[in-house]
């Protein structure tokens, strides 16, 4: 299930979503996917799911071969296992750990791949980087309740 | 601790990870050709891909035609005058001028330019990445393409080229890409000058011209095609038209914003140059 919402999501990110920019950017799901399984499902089912969702990001979108995969990897796994000890399982959790691992991403791939090679100026964070993680964060709800029934979890009281 | 790395899911998937890093250092080293994870992953999904690509562009389209009737009317009006006005500038330009808009009405690609190899491709996905301009093709190593071919829309302007290869896909970068840098030279005065993407410019659907000669004088408009030096990409290919200069960061020097072509929103299908003659 959670293997075939995952897609699911991507497909929509890439053939509706990407027809749909707000100030020249669409939004990046996979973070907000890992986020949200690794706090129902715990780190190591985190660190899978971040890696497989990384595996298809990688092949959808271009730029450098597995840098989603190893990225995702290490976020769900580590957002698995501190969500278990030391978060609630709320929609408020999701929330912040789907903004910390979409943000962490977006904002090293910049940092690494466009600002220290030159590629691009830091007027570029606040142009393409800041509204990416914000646009992305933004479709929590549509991935949240979908992760939540599929998990059969209930939030923590 | 010790009891968490004995674990067999953990052990399993810190090997992946290891893989997809070993990979990820190899498509570093070996620009341009794709790993076999992402060869594999590609070529499974890319008949997948073009299939959703064409709903997507049906449902777009109908779309479109219910709710911009007006605006497709008034731009029907509006390609009409300029219609009318490009044919009045064929009548009055220089001898090559005229032979290359009528060709561009009347001749397909192949003829035109005899001197080119080219294969058919459609476009079956645009890239997801905010940070890149790039589409996919469905075609790929077994059609005959090679990494850096250079792709050109049917009127045979500039639209991009060939960064990565895989069996039955590529990958195309366009234009407006930041990775994009190419030799040009201006139409109208024969001077050199290098076209390359600018990141902050890319949003716009631009590119610019640097490495102006000092005493050059620009026009708006004025026609900028590849140089074909050093027989990477061919020659006399249109990139785009001059839309304005300006002064660099430094203050010191100028370049030019260029605006393509090639309309990269309205792309379908593209011919990639396998193979060309090279002139001094």
């Amino acid at each position: 299930m959670y293997t075939g919402f995952g897609l699911l999501m991507l497909i929509l990110q890439e053939y509706l979503l990407t027809r749909l920019k707000v100030g020249g950017v669409h939004p990046m799901l996979g973070g907000v996917l890992t986020a949200v399984v690794a706090m129902f499902e715990g780190g190591i089912a985190g660190g899978a799911y971040g890696m497989f969702i990384g595996v298809l990001q990688d092949a959808f979108v271009v730029g450098p071969e597995g840098y989603y995969a190893l990225v995702y990897f290490g976020c769900g796994m580590a957002a698995g296992f501190i969500c278990r000890y030391m978060f609630l399982k709320s929609f408020l959790t999701a929330g912040l750990w789907s903004t910390l691992i979409t943000a962490f991403t977006t904002l090293v791939y910049f940092l690494i791949f466009y600002l220290l090679t030159g590629r691009a100026g830091i007027s570029a964070l606040w142009k393409t980087a800041i509204p990416e993680i914000v646009y992305s964060v933004v479709f929590l709800p549509l991935i949240y309740f979908p992760v939540r029934y599929i998990s059969g979890n209930r939030e923590d009281d | 601790m010790k009891d968490f790395f004995k674990n067999r899911p953990v052990i399993v998937l810190f090997l992946l990870a290891a893989i997809i890093l070993a990979m990820a250092i190899s498509s570093i080293v070996f620009e341009g050709e794709a790993t076999p994870i992402s060869d594999s992953l590609r070529a499974i999904l890319t008949p997948f891909r073009a299939a959703a690509n064409g709903v997507s562009n049906l449902i777009n389209s109908v779309y479109t035609y219910m709710y911009e009737v007006e605006e497709l009317k008034s731009e029907n009006r509006e390609l009409r005058i300029r219609i009318a006005e490009m044919e009045e500038i064929i009548r009055q330009s220089e001898q090559a001028m005229e032979e290359n808009e009528r060709l561009r009405e009347l001749l397909k690609l192949s003829e035109r330019r005899r001197d080119l190899t080219f294969v058919m491709a459609d476009i079956v996905s645009r890239d997801s990445s905010n940070w890149a301009s790039t589409f996919t093709i469905g075609k790929g190593s077994a059609h005959g393409i090679e990494p850096f071919d250079c792709v050109v829309n049917e009127e045979g302007f500039f639209t991009g080229y060939v960064s990565e290869v895989g069996t039955n896909w590529s990958i195309v970068t366009t234009v407006i890409d930041s990775e994009l840098e190419l030799g040009a030279f201006i139409y109208r005065t024969r001077e050199a000058a290098v076209a390359e993407g600018d990141f902050a410019l890319m949003s716009e659907g631009l590119l610019k011209l640097t490495y102006l000669p000092e005493d050059t004088v620009l026009l708006n408009g004025d026609v900028i095609l590849t140089s074909g030096v050093g027989g990477v990409y061919p020659k006399d290919l249109v990139i785009g038209t001059v839309k304005q200069v300006r002064t660099d960061s430094s203050g010191m020097g100028t370049y030019a914003v260029i605006e393509p072509k090639v309309d990269l929103d309205k792309l379908t299908q593209v011919f990639i140059i396998t193979d060309f003659d090279i002139s001094d």
